[in-house]
C-alpha cells in the first residue's frame, strides 16, 4: 500500500511537472520582452548617449 | 422696361442685345435671361445690364456657371466700353470677376460667327481664342503665351496625380474635326500623394496632331523632354534632351501605339508598339526592341538610381547590349537580352569584376530555350578567374548549365548539373562539381591573407539552396597544409542575409604542423596535426558553439616545438606563464622536444571549456615533453571566456612581431 | 501520510514552476552576435532615416516596421535611396525578431516579440513622427 501510494505520487508529480512546463512553454514575458526592446530601441535610436554598455561579458573564467 | 424670357441658347444673347436698339431714351437696360442650358455648359440666374452714355457699359451677372463637371458662382463680366455695331459686338477693355479679376476683350460677328476672345489673368500670360462657330466646319486657333497648366487642373480628370506648376506657350488649331497642337512647356511640376509619382522643373516641346474618324482618334505625336527631373518608382530620370515620337488610333476602348522611337541620348534607341486597354487600365500588348543600347549611361543614367543600396551601386561599365521584350494578354511573354563585349566593374571595393561579356539570354514564357553566355575574364574577392563559357537552357522558371570549367589561378572549379529556379518558397539552386587544385599561396597572396602553402582541392558533394539555406550533402574534402580538411554536416541559414548561420562539422587530418605555424607565424612546430571540431556554429562569421579537439598526429616524425611556440602557447593559458619561461634556465634553448601536444575547446555561452592531452594536477598537459630537452606546458584555466582567448591569441601574433629581450 | 505527500508534491510543482517563471520573466536573451550584428546594422542606417521620420517622410508601421508615408518631402533624386533604406530596415527589423525569438529558443515568440517592439517603438517616437494606429491609418505623434 505504502510502496504504491509512493509510486502515484511520483506519477502524480511527474503530471504536474508537465502540466508546469506546458503552462511555461506558451507563456510570452511581455515585460522582458518590453524591456529589451526598450534596451535595443535606445541603443538604434541612440536615446540615451550616456547609458551603460549591456553588451557587458559574463564574468570570465573560474581562475 | 423689363424684358424677361428664357432662351436655351446662347444667341439669346444676341437677341437681347437686338431688343436694346430700340431703347435709346432709356437709361439702364436690365434683360434677364434666366437660366441656359446647353450640353456643355450650364448656367443659373444670368442678367444682363446695359448703362451709361449709349448703354456701352455692360455687365453680366451669372448666378452660377458649370461647365466640364466644375460650378462658379457669382460670376460676373464689365465691360465699360461695349459696342454692339450692326452684326459685330466688341469688348476691348474688359474685366472677368472669377477668383480674382482677369482684363478679358472679345469681338463676335453675328452674321460669319467669327469670334475672339483674349484673357490676360496675369501681367505675362495670355490665352487668345480666335474662331468661327460654324457646325461642322467651327475652326479654333487658340494661342498661349505663358499660360499657367495650374488653371488647367481642375478641368482634367480626377487622377492620383496633380499639376502644380507650369507654363505653355504655343498653338492650338482646330480645323473641323482636326486638331494641330505645338506647344512649348516649361516648369511643370507634378506629383501623386504619396510622392511615388513625381516630376519637377519639366520643360520641352509638344506637338500633336489628331484627326476623328466618327468616334476614333488617329493622332501622331512627338515630344522632346529638354530639362527637369521624374521620379516613377522605382526610376528616376533626368533630361537629357530624350525624344518620342509616336502615332496611334483611340477610341473609347483602346489606345493602340503604332511605330513608337524613344530617343534616349547617349544611350540609343527604343522601338515599341503596344495597345492599351482603357477600362482595365493595361498594356494588352507591347513589343518593344532597343538598338544596341550603350551600358555605361545606360547604367549612370537609368539603372543606378534603381540599384542603391545594394552590391551594384559602385559600378564602371563598359559595353553594349540590346533588350527585346513582348508582352502578350498583359503579361511578359518573352524577354531577349545580348551583351556585347560588357564588363563591369566594382569601383571602390573591387568586390568582384566582369571582363568582356558577350551573350544570350533568350526568355520564353511558354518554351524552354537554350542561351550562352562568356566572359573572357573576371575578379572575385581579388581572386582572378579565367575565361569560361557557359552554355545553358531556360525554362520561363529557372535555368540549368550542364556542366561548366571556371579555371581559379593554376586550377579551377568544375561545376556540375547546375540548376536553378524559382518557387512559392523563393529560389532554389543546386549543384556538384569539384576543384581541380589550385595554389594556396597564390590564392592567399590574392586574397591578402597569411602566405599559406599547400593546395586548395576537393570533391564538391550536392550543394543544394532553399528556403534560404544552403546545405551540403555529403562530405567538402579539401587537401592544404599537406593534410586533408573535411567537411560534413555543412549548412549555411541565410547567407545573404543580415546575419548568416554558419553550422558544420570539421574534421583536419595530418596538417604539417611547420607549414601552419610558419604562416601564422606561431613560432615552429614540427610534426602532424589532427584537429576535429564538430558541431560548429557561428552567427555573423563569430563562432557561438563548437566542440574542438587539436592532437599532433599518432606516428613517427620529428617533434620539435620552438622556444616562441612554447611561449605562445603558454600565453594562451594566461600572460604568467609565458614569464615563467624566460625566468628559468629553458630560455637558454631554441629547441625542445615533445611527445604529444593537444588542446581542447568546448564553446557555449562564450565561454570555452578547456582541457589538454591528459589530466595534470589542478590542471591539464596541453604539451607533453619528450626528448631532449623535454618540455612541458600545463595550463591551469579550465574556463576562459571566449572573448579573452580571442584577444590572447591577437596579442600573441601581434607580440611576436618583436622578440621578448629580457 | 497520503493527504501530506499529495501537499508536497503540490507545493513542490508551484515552487518549481514559479522559479521556471521567474527565470523566464527575468530577461529575455539579446546579447548574441545575430543581434548584435543586425542592432549595428540599423544603428548606421539610423542616421539616415532620421531626417525622414522627421520630415514625415517614412512612418513607423503598426507590425513593427517602417513604410513610405509620403516621399513629396524627399528631393526627387533621392526617393529610390529612400525606397532602399526602407527595403532594408525593414529586412533588418524582421530579421531582429526572428533572432531575438530564436537566441530564446521560441521561434514561435517571434510574432509576439515584433508586436512588443511595434509598441515601444511608437511609444519611443519623437514628436512630429508618423506612425500606423489600430486601423492602419497615419497619425502623426
Amino acid at each position: 500500500m505504502r510502496r504504491r501510494s509512493t509510486w502515484i505520487s511520483a506519477a502524480a508529480a511527474a503530471a504536474f511537472a508537465l502540466v508546469g512546463c506546458v503552462t511555461i512553454n506558451i507563456y510570452f514575458p511581455a515585460a522582458a520582452a518590453e524591456r529589451a526592446a526598450d534596451r535595443i530601441i535606445d541603443e538604434v535610436w541612440q536615446l540615451k548617449p550616456d547609458a551603460e554598455k549591456p553588451r557587458t561579458e559574463k564574468p570570465a573564467a573560474k581562475q | 422696361m423689363r424684358c424677361a424670357f428664357a432662351a436655351a441658347a446662347l444667341s439669346a444673347v444676341a437677341a437681347a442685345a437686338c431688343a436694346a436698339a430700340f431703347l435709346e431714351h432709356a437709361r439702364e437696360l436690365s434683360v434677364t435671361i434666366g437660366d441656359l442650358e446647353t450640353p456643355a455648359l450650364s448656367a443659373r440666374a444670368v442678367s444682363l445690364k446695359f448703362s451709361g452714355t449709349g448703354f456701352r457699359a455692360l455687365t453680366l451677372d451669372i448666378d452660377r456657371v458649370s461647365m466640364a463637371g466644375r460650378d462658379w458662382r457669382k460670376v460676373r463680366l464689365t465691360c465699360p466700353d461695349f459696342i454692339a455695331a450692326g452684326e459685330r459686338i466688341t469688348c476691348s477693355q474688359g474685366v472677368l470677376h472669377l477668383d480674382g479679376q482677369i482684363p478679358v476683350s472679345f469681338t463676335y460677328t453675328t452674321g460669319s460667327g467669327d469670334f475672339t476672345v483674349e484673357l490676360k489673368p496675369d501681367a505675362d500670360e495670355t490665352w487668345r481664342i480666335a474662331g468661327r462657330i460654324a457646325g461642322g466646319k467651327t475652326t479654333l486657333q487658340v494661342k498661349l503665351d505663358q499660360a499657367r497648366l495650374t488653371r488647367l487642373a481642375s478641368w482634367l480628370p480626377p487622377s492620383e496625380s496633380k499639376i502644380t506648376a507650369g507654363r505653355a506657350s504655343g498653338t492650338i488649331d482646330v480645323q473641323g474635326t482636326g486638331v494641330t497642337a505645338h506647344l512649348q512647356i516649361d516648369d511643370v511640376a507634378f506629383a501623386d500623394t504619396g510622392g511615388l509619382h513625381a516630376g519637377e522643373k519639366i520643360g520641352g516641346t509638344l506637338n500633336v496632331e489628331a484627326a476623328q474618324k466618327g468616334a476614333d482618334w488617329r493622332w501622331s505625336l512627338s515630344a522632346e523632354w529638354r530639362r527637369g527631373e521624374v521620379f516613377w518608382q522605382p526610376f528616376f530620370l533626368a533630361a537629357t534632351g530624350q525624344r518620342l515620337r509616336v502615332q496611334g488610333a483611340s477610341s473609347g476602348a483602346n489606345t493602340s501605339f503604332r511605330d513608337g522611337v524613344l530617343e534616349l541620348q547617349g544611350i540609343g534607341t527604343i522601338d515599341f508598339n503596344a495597345q492599351l486597354n482603357h477600362s482595365k487600365a493595361e498594356l494588352e500588348t507591347l513589343q518593344v526592341r532597343s538598338s544596341r543600347l550603350r551600358v555605361p549611361a545606360l547604367y549612370e543614367q537609368v539603372l543606378k538610381p534603381l540599384l542603391q543600396q545594394t552590391s551594384l551601386s559602385d559600378l564602371r561599365t563598359e559595353g553594349e547590349a540590346t533588350v527585346a521584350l513582348t508582352v502578350a494578354a498583359a503579361s511578359i511573354a518573352s524577354v531577349d537580352l545580348e551583351l556585347h563585349d560588357v564588363s563591369l566593374e566594382d569601383q571602390q571595393q573591387r568586390r568582384f569584376a566582369l571582363y568582356g561579356a558577350n551573350g544570350r539570354i533568350p526568355w520564353r514564357r511558354e518554351a524552354a530555350s537554350a542561351g550562352e553566355f562568356v566572359f573572357k575574364s573576371a575578379e572575385f574577392l581579388k581572386v582572378p578567374i579565367g575565361g569560361v563559357r557557359i552554355p545553358f537552357r531556360l525554362r520561363s522558371n529557372g535555368v540549368g548549365v550542364t556542366s561548366v570549367r571556371v579555371p581559379i589561378l593554376d586550377g579551377a572549379l568544375q561545376l556540375r548539373d547546375f540548376a536553378a529556379g524559382t518557387t512559392d518558397d523563393g529560389w532554389r539552386w543546386r549543384f556538384t562539381g569539384e576543384l581541380e587544385p589550385i595554389s594556396m599561396v597564390q590564392l592567399t597572396r590574392a586574397m591578402g591573407m597569411p602566405e599559406m602553402h599547400g593546395s586548395l582541392s576537393g570533391v564538391i558533394p550536392e550543394v543544394r539552396y532553399r528556403r534560404q539555406t544552403l546545405a551540403m550533402d555529403g562530405t567538402l574534402v579539401v587537401g592544404v597544409f599537406d593534410g586533408m580538411v573535411r567537411a560534413s554536416k555543412v549548412e549555411f541559414i541565410e547567407p545573404f542575409g543580415r546575419a548568416p548561420r554558419f553550422h558544420a562539422d570539421i574534421d583536419m587530418k595530418a596538417l604539417d604542423l611547420e607549414l601552419l605555424t610558419r604562416t601564422f607565424d606561431f613560432g615552429t612546430i614540427t610534426g602532424r596535426l589532427d584537429a576535429r571540431v564538430s558541431g560548429l556554429e557561428l552567427v555573423d562569421w563569430q563562432p557561438v558553439r563548437f566542440d574542438a579537439r587539436l592532437e599532433s598526429s599518432d606516428g613517427n616524425y620529428p617533434k620539435r616545438i620552438s622556444q616562441r611556440a612554447v611561449q605562445n602557447i603558454s600565453a594562451l593559458g594566461g600572460a604568467g606563464a609565458a614569464a615563467a619561461i624566460q625566468r628559468s634556465f629553458l630560455r637558454f634553448f631554441d629547441q625542445f622536444g615533445y611527445q604529444k601536444i593537444g588542446l581542447s575547446c568546448h564553446l557555449n555561452n562564450a565561454v570555452c571549456e578547456m582541457d589538454g592531452v591528459e589530466r595534470a594536477p589542478q590542471g591539464y598537459v596541453i604539451v607533453k615533453g619528450g626528448g631532449i630537452p623535454a618540455i612541458s606546458v600545463i595550463g591551469y584555466n579550465r574556463y576562459v571566456s571566449w572573448r579573452e582567448l580571442v584577444e590572447r591569441l591577437k596579442r600573441i601574433t601581434q607580440e611576436n612581431v618583436k622578440p621578448i629581450v629580457k | 501520510m497520503l493527504h501530506l505527500t499529495w501537499l508536497r508534491v503540490a507545493v513542490f510543482t508551484i515552487l518549481l514552476g514559479a522559479t521556471a517563471l521567474a527565470a523566464a520573466q527575468a530577461n529575455l536573451e539579446i546579447n548574441t552576435p545575430a543581434v548584435a550584428a543586425i542592432q549595428k546594422s540599423m544603428q548606421d542606417r539610423h542616421a539616415q532615416l532620421l531626417p525622414l521620420y522627421s520630415s514625415g517622410a517614412v512612418g513607423l508601421t503598426r507590425d513593427g516596421g517602417v513604410a513610405l508615408r509620403d516621399a513629396n518631402a524627399v528631393p526627387l533624386a533621392q526617393r529610390a535611396q529612400v525606397n532602399a533604406l526602407i527595403a532594408a530596415e525593414s529586412q533588418d527589423r524582421a530579421a531582429l525578431y526572428r533572432e531575438i525569438a530564436r537566441a530564446n529558443a521560441r521561434p514561435e515568440w517571434e510574432s509576439d516579440i515584433r508586436a512588443t517592439f511595434a509598441q515601444r517603438w511608437i511609444d519611443k517616437a519623437q514628436p512630429g513622427w508618423y506612425y500606423q494606429n489600430a486601423g492602419g491609418a497615419w497619425v502623426r505623434k
